[in-house]
């Protein structure tokens, strides 16, 4: 039975421009969604294409583990949403109602404005990442850095909810955390790194579920 | 260490503790008044007795590190504040006679709230620098607001007193920092100022004493008796003594210049015509207040280098003919002589001869007529005029307290409405009975002042408020609600109603902001003003 | 032998959860964090750094004993000591104050913990890994703010956001300066570096403008949490802030820190005087007050001499006094209220609560530095020190105290206002309640009156501090 790292080490190969490209794709996904199951999906996605980056700087074994902790947090963030759609779930409502939401939200001004706030962000990122490239990482990898934390910060901004809030502190830390593996490779700091990582996603399924408990869970459009 | 000092603060305070456990117990609950009444005057004594002993210092708290602080917390009984500390002392005992008279209900919140107030009033007014002083206003401050609320008092007035009485402390706070280094180290005596210092300390004694436009009234809509809330009606006594301090470091006069004059005056006119057509009695004893204020202040402008003299007597006489009008009671045609303290005080208010409140009077209608102002003589006449009749009315008002039929009765009452109106004639027929450690004019001195043109201005000012005062009925008939309309209109409660609203409406744009920038996408506002912020300074 | 350090980052860790399991015998919880806190305060006081000292059973603990943990030492220097003891006793302030204001209080095992982090933070060297146990306190945090059972607040999401945010630029400071050690040429990785740590410490101290998360953590989230935070966290962040300037002398004698300082304690002063008395709740008022005694202390530290690092230690040493009596009267009147504090709603509500309507006003006296109060000592000292080289900041000062007490004036108004009966009916307030608030203005008075009490062990502190010439 092949481990982790084994895994890892056959699909290394898109641990460039396509770990990239797909960073860039499930971040904008972040930005965009308010559907919990697309941003669970797009998260765990997240991870592993950080993952694979992360190879590139740090051990195999190491980058396994921070994988390891990212997708327990994707875990933490499912059972929280599961319960809380099971508890915002009235009997009027059927299955038919829920692609209608989707596809109102998906043409509703607010979701066009967060895709194009994400796409400038997503330039900015691309212009810092050739004016100001960060020190000791690849040229790829600076780019991603920049993608995860500024389209992270932007997720931070542009919501109060706590899921919301807790996957753009996440993505934040995500792209820290693939520069400053370069800088120390300490087994102490990434050790730290991934409990803030997983305190952070316990404390906003906590609100998450004091948001539920108060009944104060009505879904932003 | 410093006995005189301290035991003016500290029995007080043991007196409010005493009278408040006695009056838990049922047995001895009546007698928790003497307690009141034996600490009360057990500090008169000690005060009139300080006059007699060299000033000491006592420092209840040594701020350390002395680089830090500069200064420390220093009480003194000085000479120059004396008489101010032993007019409230005696003013509150005679407080206590009175209840003792009037009733059998102990009242010991109020009479607890009476002695703390005295035991801040005697540490403000001994603080021996500006940092006590800031703290000891302050502690008064809070004791006033309490004493209001307790006493069933218009809240509105309590908070406003705070905010009147927080705003003083600032102004005097802030005229401190313009010092530089030397900020409140000095002791009053050793202060010297900057004339915007002066300006902004002489505007804390404005509000400090309940000035125009910064009045409070104070005796509104209480159940209360008049008598148990003359000490929360002699907040302004603070402001006195600051003022003495300020003339003392101005070297004579009271600072300030043309526009306190001013101010003094609208004082003293629109006081006196305030109280005359004001319809509630317990209201207009504020606004007699307030224009006797004007009338001292005036005089202390006018005095020049003898201000300091004038504060002294002036703010003692205040404080004693305030005393004494609501300690007394009505008009008894069969007892006419319960009457005659009440009169005294009257007197003293218009500075009549005779009265301590000559002084200031004599020297401001001398000053006036010599300086040839005729603006403030005006104001001089006018608010007479209105004051004697105001004056009038209250002294003929049925009386509100049944007549004293049983010995010891009579004697307490006499004595705490007699001693503070006796104590008005004596230092009027000598004035320097009264001050200590400044010269204040004899009374042939004063009566030579005002000369021919002043005793004219005066018994003019005299002689129209008597017949107006004759005429009343038929006037105030004829023109009530044109004088309720001047009367509202120049109260200013709609003036500080539209500075509120204002106020709120311009506040209400801020929180506005406030909401905008700290409410959603606070953090994409936050970086956005971060990089404006960057780029301004960029940009220099 | 037992180290030191390890009992100040272990004892309170365990007694947390001890405090978990008893949390619904909310007595015996707050007795114990009481008195754990109250313990280990005057032991890191008292107890010497440089000889053991027996405790029983012949075992004996040596608070100097420096700890290896994974490589990285833990130390207990002399600063340290009256910092830690600073942040203990504080929290036995709060949880005294919690055991009677608050229903089941979580802040009891949840401060616990957080102060042991925050030793941690303290303790540790190199100095990055307290920044990473700064975030985990901050994460920790947001249990405690959150009400159980209460609507969703925002406080400790934004506090956790900001925290989160100023992480990165600690941590990469770290690796320039290790890096300019080996290159001292390249004097740019300096200028990056303070860059970077300036940006950090703003976050971490809400300079305008990123001070939004300190009136929205005492906006709605629990208000003795939100004290604690304000307090402790905040504490814990300013020492880190002088353990910096003290490794790093550098910092401090850059052309643009003084002005770079006294401008940001400036900006939040003026931010928090404006805002202050526009608030229409208690709540988000006693957060711009908090702001303005934050910047006022970066004033004093801008002033780049040993009396102002003095007067921001003690600014930290006494905002305590006036921020839990607030949180206390806070608490007391929203749970009478329904969880509402709008001035308009708590019209009346004074006559129910009067001793809460008390710890309201004495604490926000306090905190706008007014007599008589724990705060005005300090704003005195502060006014004093500026009075000869900045007046203007001095009388800023002043207005920023007058705009806060506006805000607690309207609150006294509304809540003074003569009602017949209130829709909501409350509880009447116990008579140990009564105590516990008469002692913490007993308190606040009594430091106001007489500041030679801390402010000594604040000159002792910033003297432990040496790069400032005394």
């Amino acid at each position: 039975m092949p481990t982790l790292v084994d895994l890892l080490a056959r699909v290394s190969f898109l641990a460039a421009m396509p770990a990239v490209a797909g960073i860039f794709v499930t971040a904008s996904l972040l930005v965009v969604s308010r559907d919990w199951r697309l941003n669970v999906t797009a998260l765990i996605a997240q991870y592993f294409f950080v993952v694979l980056l992360l190879t590139r700087l740090i051990r195999l074994e190491v980058a396994a583990v921070k994988g390891l902790t990212g997708w327990m947090i994707c875990m933490v963030f499912y059972l929280t949403e599961r319960r809380a759609s099971l508890l915002e779930q009235s009997p009027a409502s059927n299955s038919a109602s829920s692609p209608q939401r989707w596809h109102r939200w998906v043409i509703s001004a607010r979701a066009s404005f967060c895709l194009l706030a994400g796409l400038l962000v997503s330039v900015a990122a691309y212009t810092a990442a050739l004016r100001m490239p960060l020190p000791e990482v690849p040229n790829d990898i600076t780019l991603a850095c920049y993608l995860l934390a500024g389209l992270g910060l932007l997720l931070i901004g542009l919501s109060e909810n706590p899921m919301q809030v807790g996957l753009g502190l996440l993505t934040f830390l995500s792209g820290f955390d693939l520069f400053y593996v370069a800088l120390e490779p300490s087994l102490a700091v990434a050790g730290l790194l991934g409990a803030v990582s997983f305190l952070i996603a316990l404390a906003t399924a906590y609100l998450r579920a004091a948001q539920i408990t108060t009944g104060d869970g009505v879904r932003q459009p | 260490m410093p006995l005189l000092p301290l035991l003016t603060i500290i029995l007080p305070l043991v007196g409010a503790g005493g009278t408040v456990g006695l009056s838990l117990l049922p047995r001895v609950r009546p007698h928790a008044r003497l307690v009141a009444l034996a600490m009360v005057g057990f500090v008169a004594v000690t005060i009139l007795v300080s006059r007699w002993i060299p000033p000491e210092a006592l420092i209840p708290s040594l701020w350390r590190p002395s680089l830090l602080f500069g200064t420390t917390l220093v009480v003194q009984n000085d000479a120059m504040v004396q008489p101010l500390a032993f007019a409230l002392a005696l003013v509150s005992c005679s407080v206590i006679l009175v209840e003792l008279s009037r009733t059998d209900q102990p009242h010991p919140r109020m009479m607890a709230t009476l002695q703390v107030m005295l035991a801040a009033g005697c540490a403000a007014l001994w603080a021996a620098n500006l940092l006590t002083t800031l703290i000891c206003w302050a502690i008064y401050d809070l004791l006033l607001a309490a004493g209001q609320v307790v006493s069933g008092g218009s809240v509105r007035m309590a908070v406003r007193s705070l905010i009147f009485g927080g705003l003083a402390t600032l102004l005097l706070w802030g005229g401190a920092t313009l010092a530089g280094r030397g900020m409140g180290s000095a002791l009053w005596s050793l202060t010297t100022a900057s004339r915007v210092q002066l300006t902004l300390w002489a505007l804390a004694g404005l509000l400090r004493l309940w000035a125009y436009p910064f009045y409070l009234s104070m005796l509104d809509n209480s159940g209360v008796a008049l008598s148990l809330l003359t000490p929360l009606a002699l907040g302004p006594i603070l402001g006195w003594g600051l003022w003495l301090r300020l003339a003392v470091v101005n070297g004579g006069p009271i600072p300030g210049g043309p526009w306190v004059l001013a101010l003094a005056a609208i004082n003293l006119g629109l006081g006196g015509f305030l109280a005359w057509s004001c319809g509630s009695m317990r209201r207009s004893w504020s606004w007699i207040g307030m224009a006797a204020t004007g009338a001292v202040l005036l005089a202390a402008g006018v005095a020049g280098e003898s201000g300091v003299a004038v504060v002294a007597v002036g703010g003692t006489a205040w404080v004693l003919a305030v005393g004494v009008m609501l300690l007394g009671d009505g008009l008894r045609r069969e007892a006419l002589w319960w009457s005659i303290p009440r009169l005294l005080g009257a007197l003293a208010l218009l500075g009549l001869p005779l009265t301590v409140g000559f002084v200031p009077a004599a020297t401001m209608v001398g000053g006036l007529v010599q300086g040839g102002h005729l603006g403030w003589g005006g104001a001089f006449f006018f608010g007479y005029m209105f004051l004697v009749a105001a004056l009038v009315r209250r002294l003929l008002a049925p009386p509100a307290l049944p007549v004293p039929d049983r010995r010891w009765v009579m004697i307490v009452r006499g004595i705490g409405l007699g001693v503070p109106a006796l104590l008005l004639v004596l230092a009027g027929l000598y004035p320097p009975l009264l001050v200590v450690g400044v010269r204040a004019p004899l009374l042939g001195q004063l009566l030579a002042l005002p000369g021919w043109a002043g005793w004219l201005l005066w018994a003019g000012a005299l002689a129209s408020g008597g017949a107006l005062a004759w005429q009343e009925g038929a006037i105030r008939s004829k023109i009530e609600l044109v004088l309720n309309a001047i009367h509202d209109l120049l109260c200013l409660e709609w003036l500080y109603r539209a500075i509120i609203g204002a106020l709120e409406r311009g506040l209400s744009v801020l929180w506005a902001a406030g909401e905008v920038v700290g409410g959603r996408g606070a953090l994409l506002w936050s970086w956005l003003l971060f990089l404006l912020l960057l780029l301004v300074w960029g940009s220099r | 032998m037992i180290a030191g350090p390890l009992v100040l980052l272990v004892l309170p860790l365990l007694m947390a959860g001890v405090i978990y399991l008893l949390l619904r015998w909310t007595s015996i919880s707050a007795l114990l964090a009481v008195g754990t806190t109250l313990a280990l305060g005057i032991a890191v006081l008292t107890l010497p750094l440089d000889q053991p000292v027996h405790i029983w059973g012949g075992r004996q603990i040596a608070m100097g004993e420096v700890v290896t943990i994974f490589g990285r030492e833990l130390v207990l220097e002399q600063s340290d000591r009256i910092a830690m003891a600073f942040l203990f006793l504080t929290s036995a302030g709060i949880f005294f104050l919690a055991w009677r204001i608050e229903q089941q209080p979580l802040i009891l095992p949840m401060g616990l913990g957080l102060l042991s982090l925050l030793n941690g933070a303290l303790l540790i060297r190199p100095l990055v890994y307290a920044a990473l146990l700064i975030e985990i306190a901050a994460a920790l945090s947001v249990f405690a703010l959150q009400a159980e059972g209460g609507v969703l607040t925002r406080g400790g999401l934004r506090y956790l956001s900001f925290t989160t945010l100023a992480l990165p630029g600690l941590l990469v400071t770290h690796w320039l300066l290790e890096r300019y050690a080996l290159t001292p040429n390249d004097t740019d990785l300096l200028r990056v570096a303070a860059t970077l740590l300036a940006l950090s410490f703003a976050l971490l101290l809400g300079v305008v403008p990123f001070h939004t998360w300190v009136p929205a953590v005492t906006s709605d989230s629990v208000p003795l949490a939100g004290t604690f935070v304000l307090t402790i966290c905040n504490g814990a962040v300013w020492f880190l802030l002088l353990d910096f300037l003290k490794t790093y002398p550098w910092l401090r004698s850059h052309p643009r820190f003084e002005s770079l300082v006294y401008m940001a304690g400036i900006a939040m002063v003026i931010v928090g005087g404006l805002l202050a008395p526009s608030q229409r709740r208690v709540g988000p008022l006693m957060g711009y007050a908090a702001l303005i005694d934050s910047g006022s202390a970066l004033i004093a530290l801008g002033l780049n001499s040993g009396a102002g690092l003095t007067l921001a230690v003690l600014s930290l040493m006494v905002r305590p006094f006036g921020l839990i009596l607030m949180a206390a009267g806070l608490s007391g009147l929203r749970a009478r209220n329904g969880g509402d504090d709008a001035f308009e709603a708590l019209r009346g509500l004074g006559w129910q609560a009067p001793w809460s309507t008390a710890a309201l006003i004495f604490g926000g006296l306090s905190v706008a530095g007014l007599p008589v109060s724990a705060g005005f000592a300090w704003r005195w000292a502060l006014c004093r020190a500026l009075a000869s080289s900045s007046p203007g900041a001095a009388l800023w000062i002043l207005l920023a105290s007058a705009g806060v007490m506006a805000g607690v004036w309207r609150a006294l108004w509304a809540l003074l206002a003569r009602q017949k009966d209130r829709s909501v009916p409350s509880s009447p307030e116990g008579w140990l309640t009564a105590v516990v608030i008469v002692v913490a203005i007993v308190a606040c008075v009594g430091i106001g009156l007489f500041p030679q009490i801390v402010a000594p062990l604040a000159d002792r502190l910033a003297a432990a501090y040496t790069f400032v010439g005394r």
